[in-house]
């Protein structure tokens, strides 16, 4: 039977009879893949991927997650939280409910702001800023993805610079062979509203010659589910992308040549005040009086160029140069104002809100201010409101070559490439104060000096080789990153001030090794172990070491008709862990950076699909996703760190989840499909401990249970209807950045595609 | 280039060398100086940080805003009590007893801020504890003065006085006191005084009635002060309680605390029982008997009662109505050394034991007046010498001058040590 994901699957391939592999990224090769379907009957070929697609990974010797375009279709998926949440190892710290700025982390990695896993579009290098600045305030929508493929283990460190967590890759559309156009509507709960426009085509000319593009359109927005004084609290989205596409497979060099456009803007009314645990206990979708102001704006534009030639019929070069920049500007509730007169002897006159919110029945004054119930009378009882505006940029350019080639019954694949990276952020924090005066913020109208007014920068020099060679039932990859970075930082204030510390630098010189095991044991199972190097660079200025672990895995796959199962252990050795300040933390700077010491993260992951066919036009079917993680420090220290504080030997990380799981249960038919599926996040530490755990400080247990339907009447049409979080159940999922925040509550969308 | 170069020359050459990765910091510092992280030479002894915000809350929510507040009651009552006892003066036109109504309100308001003096933290204290001294100036060089409460009763009379003017010499509890107490009804002043010049020629129900209605300013005056100091600490008001229990401030906080304690030593042993048994420099006879607080009253063994109470309840943290709270004691405890706590309650209740045994009216005056007479101030040394050793010794002002000295070595040794505060300025030299 054909059912209704194979019918989705040629609805969105039909038209497709060459696909180019794009994503191919530092140190791996870049494939052109031959026109099968022109000379044959068979199917449109699958698109190929970094991990060469769901069936590749099978025999990968790492762990590594394809997600396809029908998963991320299934929701119709707009937040990159929720397509993860089918990816074991991978822990999501949600904050908003829409996912426009995800907390990712993988095997223990902090899920921070995403900055510890190496993000990349097409294997390009995708963050704002990776190398100086890696908080990613920026990420492709997953909506307008074709893939997703996380990569951990020894297969990580193909992507650098993070390697102690893993890579994430989102693949964008091949170029269709023909005329492809998509129209698609979706609206929800709290105005949601999507509207996506696809059109491509290729035109082939004389000699081989083949000119394809698309245009893909997406915009995106929703009132938000915050309560908040009769404001919005939602946002807009949109995103707007252009790839264009000229190959020659007949010449001598049988080449290809894409350049990718892309254009995004947000304007959301997004703020990092949470609310009291008591307050969240009572309305958990209240925003405080204090948010009123923040409004988050960003621009970010890119540039991608990548080429791919068969020099000979054993050597492909691949070249990629790309060029991004990323605008944002956030106006953002920063806490109680801090006169810098102060207060006599006093350390501080305001209250860390981190600290208000810990005790908030007992700063009655501070959270009635927050709510707009109290009015300021003092001048630490302003409200702070910092224009976080940041300019970021990110370019460079990678050359890798793959080679071929045979040695008796070993098949060898060497690997080479270079990369020259360089990225920048230029951060201008600049404060208001506001007096809460009746419930509405009313400026006080005096200037302030910058909070911050510095540039981080980086350029590297990342280079990669790698063998693979496969001898009947055995593969082993085995390869070296060496990634070699200078980094500065200026500070214009002190500069200014012709301080002698104005400007700061560091150099880092390292060496990332890792080897892959892969054999075949039987037709149904197959053993592998890995072991790489992790590493994350410590940031411009900063005296912190950089992120270094040893990474072990080891694990079997099994398959077996419509049955699957992989069980993959992991241990993370951690000999120093980054803990990276942001401006939501107290008691430090925005950038500073403090060693954690040595930390031992070890659990195991379990996947499993199995298909029943229950009928000729009827499947049933089943996955199950969990992970255990036990992720302790390894030593006991005192930081200055907020998030961490004082440390002792066998705490358990913050915001890593001992269990979680995901099971998905479905029926697809040939017209129709429902899918049923139920997450579990375990209780999260919110700040390093063991043994009990303490009110106020973990997040707790939770299920979700979600449900989408699929009906198709024809190969053209799709429609919809999603429901999220069915029994509605809202707790707190974490209480960063400042106080308690929910997940999304109960949602219903519905969306009709048309494709042409 | 040339970094391309080098970085692929040592790729080639690296295989072996995988693990030697170099780090090179110029300015190594990070972009915060708060960014460092610390760490201690001897991680076993890490442990999680105490809880100090909690202690913090404890003693603002618990201990001293409902000490000042019922301060404020207290006051509010005396002034009832006063008032009442004015319009019957005004009406009655005849010579009244002391009034019992007047002495028992003012008694349970002196009561009370006996417990508020060793809570010297916060706004009482600025200016050189200002609005503390204006309540009570006892221990000043400004404390209340017969004569010129006397002359201002006289210019009250004439015309309204606005005490928030005039010095603490003629306001506060102690000048009430003088008001309330004071049994001869003749003027403290020496008849070079023109003011009073007249006072002893009025009647006695004049003089009465014009040191009742100086003592309703006085009372108002107190009320004024107390507001303003609860206003102060009041979320409603200045809410100097945020600044107090704002755990960045918990350094300064932690040891305005524990100088306010340090009242047992300084006031309590050394001004209150000291002076007057001659055991500090500042009695350089057999004793001194115009040191003794509260000379009108005599009330001495209640007041250093609610002291030792109060220092006891300061030092665990215990609320008003007893429940334990968050306090020192729980730092120590914290930090290992529970037997200290055992050691100094142990020695605290003896010593209120004690105190209550002598809590008998004028007591104090009298053996202050025997000592004086007799030339026992030696004696009053060794009975205060062996009581602070722990020997079992009679009930006496010079024992319990050795059993709070007792006290105060164990506050100077093992408390400053173990909670890690420096000793208040005023306590940095002992006044034995």
């Amino acid at each position: 039977m054909i059912n209704l994901k194979g019918r989705l699957y040629i609805m969105r391939h039909k038209k497709i009879s060459v696909v180019i592999a794009l994503i191919a990224t530092q140190g791996v090769t870049f494939n052109v893949w031959a026109d099968h379907s022109k000379n044959s009957a068979t199917p449109p070929i699958e698109e190929v991927y970094v991990t060469g697609g769901a069936d590749a990974i099978r025999t990968m010797p790492g762990s590594a997650t394809f997600i396809d375009a029908d998963a991320i279709k299934e929701f119709d998926s707009t937040d990159l939280n929720d397509v993860l949440g089918q990816v074991p190892g991978v822990y999501i710290r949600f904050e908003d409910g829409y996912g426009l700025r995800p907390n990712i982390g993988i095997r223990g990695a902090t899920a921070d702001r995403s900055q510890k896993i190496t993000l990349m579009e097409d294997g390009i290098l995708i963050a704002p800023s990776p190398y100086a600045a890696p908080a990613a305030y920026y990420i492709p929508n997953v909506n307008r993805m074709d893939a997703v493929e996380v990569f951990k283990g020894p297969a990580s460190i193909h992507y650098g610079p993070h390697t102690v967590g893993g890579a994430l890759n989102m693949a964008t559309r091949a170029v269709p062979s023909n005329t492809l156009g998509e129209l698609s509507a979706t609206f929800g709960t709290d105005n949601y509203q999507k509207y996506r426009g696809f059109y491509g085509d290729t035109i082939e000319g004389d000699n081989g010659h083949e000119w394809g593009y698309w245009l893909d359109a997406l915009r995106y927005s929703a009132d938000g589910f915050k309560e908040l004084n009769q404001q919005d609290t939602g946002f807009v989205r949109n995103d707007i992308n252009a790839k264009l596409q000229w190959k020659n497979e007949i010449s001598q060099y049988p080449q290809t040549l894409i350049i990718k456009l892309g254009y995004a803007d947000e304007d959301s009314d997004e703020t990092y005040l949470g609310l009291s645990d008591a307050d969240f206990a009572e309305n958990a979708v209240q925003r405080y009086a204090a948010s009123a102001n923040d409004a988050f704006t960003s621009e970010h534009k890119q540039v991608h160029v990548i080429h791919a030639i068969d020099l000979t019929s054993n050597l492909t070069m691949n070249t990629r140069a790309y060029n991004h920049r990323f605008t944002r500007s956030w106006d953002k509730f920063d806490g109680f104002w801090e006169p810098p007169e102060g207060c006599g002897d006093l350390a501080d006159c305001a209250t860390d809100i981190q600290d208000v919110f810990a005790a908030a029945h007992s700063y009655p004054v501070e959270m009635g201010i927050l709510r707009g119930e109290v009015n300021s009378r003092q001048e630490y009882e302003k409200i702070d409101v910092t224009n976080n505006a940041r300019e970021y940029g990110s370019e460079g350019l990678e050359v890798t070559g793959d080679y071929n080639w045979q040695f008796n019954t070993i098949e060898n694949t060497t690997t080479f490439g270079v990369r020259y990276h360089r990225d920048y952020v230029e951060r201008d924090h600049s404060p208001k104060a506001y007096n809460m005066i009746d419930g509405q913020l009313v400026y006080d109208g005096v200037e302030r000096e910058n909070k911050t007014l510095n540039k981080s920068e980086a350029d590297a020099i990342a280079l990669y080789a790698s063998h693979e060679l496969e001898w009947n039932k055995l593969k082993v990859t085995a390869g070296l990153r060496v990634e070699d970075i200078d980094a500065q930082v200026t500070d214009y204030q002190a500069f200014a001030e012709q301080k002698n510390d104005a400007i700061k630098k560091r150099s880092d010189t390292v060496f990332i090794p890792g080897v892959g095991v892969f054999y075949q044991l039987y037709d149904s199972v197959g053993l592998l172990a890995g072991v790489n190097k992790g590493f994350s660079p410590a940031v411009a200025g900063s005296g912190a070491e950089p992120e270094k672990s040893i990474n072990y895995e080891y694990g079997l796959r099994f398959s077996r008709g419509d049955l699957t199962a992989d069980v993959i252990g992991f241990y993370s050795d951690y000999s120093n862990l980054i803990g990276r300040c942001r401006v939501s933390d107290s008691g430090c700077e925005s950038g500073a950076e403090f060693d954690g010491g040595e930390a031992d993260i070890l659990g195991f992951e379990f996947t499993s699909d199995f298909n029943i066919a229950l009928n000729t036009s009827l499947d049933l079917p089943i996955s199950l996703v969990y992970t255990y993680t036990d992720a302790t420090f390894g030593n006991s220290f005192v930081s200055g760190f907020s998030q961490w504080g004082t440390v002792i030997e066998g705490d358990e990380l913050p915001y890593t989840p001992n269990h979680q799981a995901k099971l998905a249960v479905g029926l697809d038919a040939d017209t129709w499909s429902l899918k049923t599926e139920a997450k579990f996040t375990g209780k999260m530490r919110e700040l390093p401990d063991q043994g009990d755990y303490k009110a106020g400080e973990f997040t707790p247990s939770y299920t979700t249970l979600n449900v989408a339907a699929h009906y198709m009447p024809d190969d053209n049409w799709d429609i919809l209807l999603a429901v999220e979080n069915i029994f509605d159940k809202q707790v707190i999922v974490s209480r960063r950045p400042f106080g308690a925040r929910p997940n999304q509550p109960f949602t219903v969308k519905a969306g009709v595609t048309y494709q042409f | 280039m040339s970094r391309l170069i080098k970085t692929t020359l040592v790729l080639i050459a690296v295989a072996a060398l995988a693990s030697c990765d170099n780090s090179s910091i110029d300015n190594n510092e990070l972009v915060s100086s708060a960014g460092s992280s610390s760490s201690s030479s001897d991680f076993s002894l890490i442990k999680k940080p105490f809880d100090y915000q909690s202690l913090l809350v404890n003693y603002a929510d618990n201990v001293i805003l409902p000490t000042y507040q019922a301060f404020e009651l207290a006051l509010t009552q005396l002034d009832l009590d006063i008032n009442a006892q004015c319009d019957a003066l005004d009406a009655q036109n005849v010579v009244a007893e002391p009034d019992h109504n007047v002495r028992q309100a003012f008694a349970e308001a002196v009561a009370v801020w006996q417990q508020a003096e060793l809570m010297w933290v916060g706004p009482v204290t600025d200016n050189n504890n200002s609005l503390r001294n204006r309540i009570y100036s006892f221990a000043t060089t400004a404390q209340a003065d017969s004569c010129a409460i006397d002359i201002t009763t006289v210019e009250h009379h004439q015309e309204t006085v606005s005490l928030a003017t005039r010095a603490n010499t003629v306001r506060g509890l102690d000048a009430l006191e003088y008001l309330i107490y004071e049994s001869t009804l003749n003027t403290a002043c020496s008849s070079a005084i023109s003011q009073t010049a007249h006072w002893n020629a009025l009647s006695q129900i004049a003089r009465q009635q014009q040191r009742c209605h100086l003592s309703q300013a006085v009372t108002q005056d107190l009320l004024a002060s107390s507001r303003e100091l609860n206003r102060a600490w009041s979320n409603d008001g200045d809410n100097y309680r945020s600044l107090f229990i704002n755990p960045n401030n918990a350094g300064p906080h932690l040891k305005a605390l524990s100088d306010a304690i340090f009242y047992l030593e300084k006031e309590v042993k050394d001004t209150k029982l000291g002076t007057p048994l001659a055991q500090t420099a500042s009695c350089i006879l057999e004793a001194c008997p115009k040191a003794i607080e509260a000379p009108y009253a005599q009330n001495n063994g209640a007041l250093i009662v609610q002291n030792l109470k109060t220092f006891k309840a300061m030092f665990n943290g215990s609320a008003s109505n007893g429940a334990n709270g968050i306090g020192f004691d729980d730092i120590i405890a914290y930090e290992g050394f529970a037997e200290v706590n055992v050691a100094l309650n142990a020695k605290i209740d003896a010593a209120i034991v004690m105190a209550e045994q002598l809590n008998k009216p004028s007591l104090l005056v009298k053996q202050v007046s025997e000592q004086l007479s007799n030339k026992t101030k030696s004696q009053c040394k060794l009975d205060s010498m062996n009581a602070a050793n722990g020997e079992s010794l009679p009930a006496s002002y010079c024992a319990l001058h050795g059993l709070i000295q007792a006290i105060n070595l164990q506050m100077r040794t093992d408390f400053v040590t173990i909670v890690n505060v420096d000793l208040p300025i005023r306590a940095q030299s002992d006044n034995d």
